[in-house]
């Protein structure tokens, strides 16, 4: 579970602190640095043990605080428990996609990176996470998907880089009908953008395209 | 059409993100697939040069011939496989196994995993590589069920094992999970995709996958091109 964070640090926190996770090893809190100007402090607070090691955090709760550069009271933005080991996992990896996540829709309204370079950052998580046998993760990601929030070619990069496994994926399905829908809400030709992905034989197109649109 | 490119007729760095090259003769062609970054910055080839020697060069323009994709693929699309095509040689250039079937059921690849799965005695050529790559993003450009076996490319496949054994000799690291001897239960029995069949099939994709015959015909074409030395006559 992850608290609502302040607006203006969600993407930040998301983006950041589970990648610190690593980092866990040694004494707590530990205080991490973003950005330059003004500077957001993180400090990351780990107690709890619920039985399962992960990275040397022990498991089980992980508070995160966040400091604005002129405050001395820290505020707690997020807040990962579980009640075992197993969701703890989850929520770290569901935290972990969703600060992937921001970073890749922040990339993409930036437009500081090429359109080729957002795809590479992209398929590094992609691919990354197939090499390793990770299905949970891109199932993750898939779920959580939001195409309103990135560019088009991004939407349909996600569905193609994962295609391979849709069947194994729940949530191929459903992220393609979020995708579907807002390339048809934009008065995009989907149908062209979304070639070989969907066809006029496949279940989900028979059973569901009139509940997409 | 289709329309072949010499280079010093039109220069690789007029590849758009993606586009496909050709070379050889009569005996012997081969297929890679060209991405860059963007119109005017470096070209690459990827191919699968043989046994886990998956390769990213900058194309001799001696030997190459190559053809634009910009009419086939949007340009979103070509900015796509050019992206993920490089991620696919970063993480398997020294792992892909080389090898002669070619299957229309997906045994190739377990639907979860990724391409270093495949299989070590099916392994793939350097037609079957470009068009697993397009395929497994849903771009199936081939109808492999209507493929047929050709007299022809039993020869080829017999050669293609004996040049297995010869590189086993000389790169046994590259062969210790890999049994040359069981390729040989392939030849005659796989179908064989001609290098020149798998460009026309991806020139010429439109959604649908193309039937042998179709891909025969368009093969025959693309080949006469590059046979002919002079490239950029189209047919």
């Amino acid at each position: 579970m992850l608290k609502s964070a302040p607006a203006k640090y969600r993407d930040v926190v998301r983006s950041h602190t589970l990648a610190r996770i690593g980092d866990c090893h040694g004494d707590f809190p530990k205080q991490y640095e973003y950005g330059e100007s003004p500077t957001i402090l993180f400090s990351i607070v780990s107690s709890g043990v619920v039985g399962r090691d992960l990275h040397g955090c022990g498991g089980g709760l992980l508070r995160v605080y966040v400091l604005g550069s002129n405050s001395s009271a820290p505020a707690e933005v997020a807040l990962l428990e579980a009640n075992s080991s197993t969701g703890f996992v989850d929520a770290v990896t569901r935290t972990d996609v969703s600060g992937f996540l921001a970073e890749l829709y922040f990339k993409s309204r930036s437009g500081v990176d090429s359109k080729f370079s957002l795809l590479s950052f992209l398929f590094d998580r992609i691919e990354g996470a197939f090499f390793n046998r990770d299905l949970q993760r891109v199932e993750a990601l898939l779920d959580e998907f939001d195409p309103t929030r990135t560019l088009d070619i991004v939407s349909v990069s996600v569905l193609r880089s994962t295609f391979r496994a849709k069947n194994r994926l729940k949530s191929w399905d459903g992220c393609l009908a979020r995708v579907i829908k807002h390339l048809n809400d934009s008065g995009k030709d989907w149908k062209r953008q979304l070639r070989g992905l969907v066809g006029s034989h496949d279940t989900f197109v028979r059973t569901s395209y009139s509940t997409v649109l | 059409m289709i329309r072949l490119y010499a280079p010093h007729i039109r220069p690789f760095s007029d590849v758009s993100y993606f586009g496909v090259v050709i070379s050889g003769d009569a005996d012997q062609r081969h297929i890679g697939l060209l991405c860059n970054s963007g119109k005017n910055n470096e070209t690459h080839v990827i191919h699968l040069a043989f046994h886990f020697r998956l390769l990213r060069e900058v194309p001799d323009p001696l030997d190459y011939y190559w053809f634009d994709c910009s009419d086939v693929f949007d340009e979103d699309d070509r900015i796509y496989m050019a992206s993920w095509l490089i991620k696919v040689w970063e993480k398997y250039k020294d792992s892909m196994p080389y090898g002669l079937p070619y299957s229309s059921d997906h045994s190739l690849f377990d639907e979860s995993k990724s391409f270093s799965d495949v299989s070590q005695v099916d392994g793939l050529t350097c037609a079957t590589f470009a068009l697993s790559v397009l395929k497994l993003s849903g771009f199936d450009a081939l109808n492999l069920d209507s493929w047929e076996l050709r007299e022809s490319d039993v020869v080829w496949q017999k050669k293609i094992v004996s040049m297995l054994y010869e590189d086993r000799r000389r790169h046994p690291e590259y062969y210790r999970d890999y049994p040359v001897e069981d390729q040989e239960a392939n030849v005659g029995v796989a179908v064989r995709i001609r290098p020149e069949e798998a460009a026309a099939a991806i020139h010429s994709y439109s959604g649908e996958p193309m039937h042998f015959h179709k891909a025969s015909e368009l093969g025959a074409c693309v080949l006469s091109q590059l046979l002919s030395s002079t490239g950029g006559i189209a047919c």
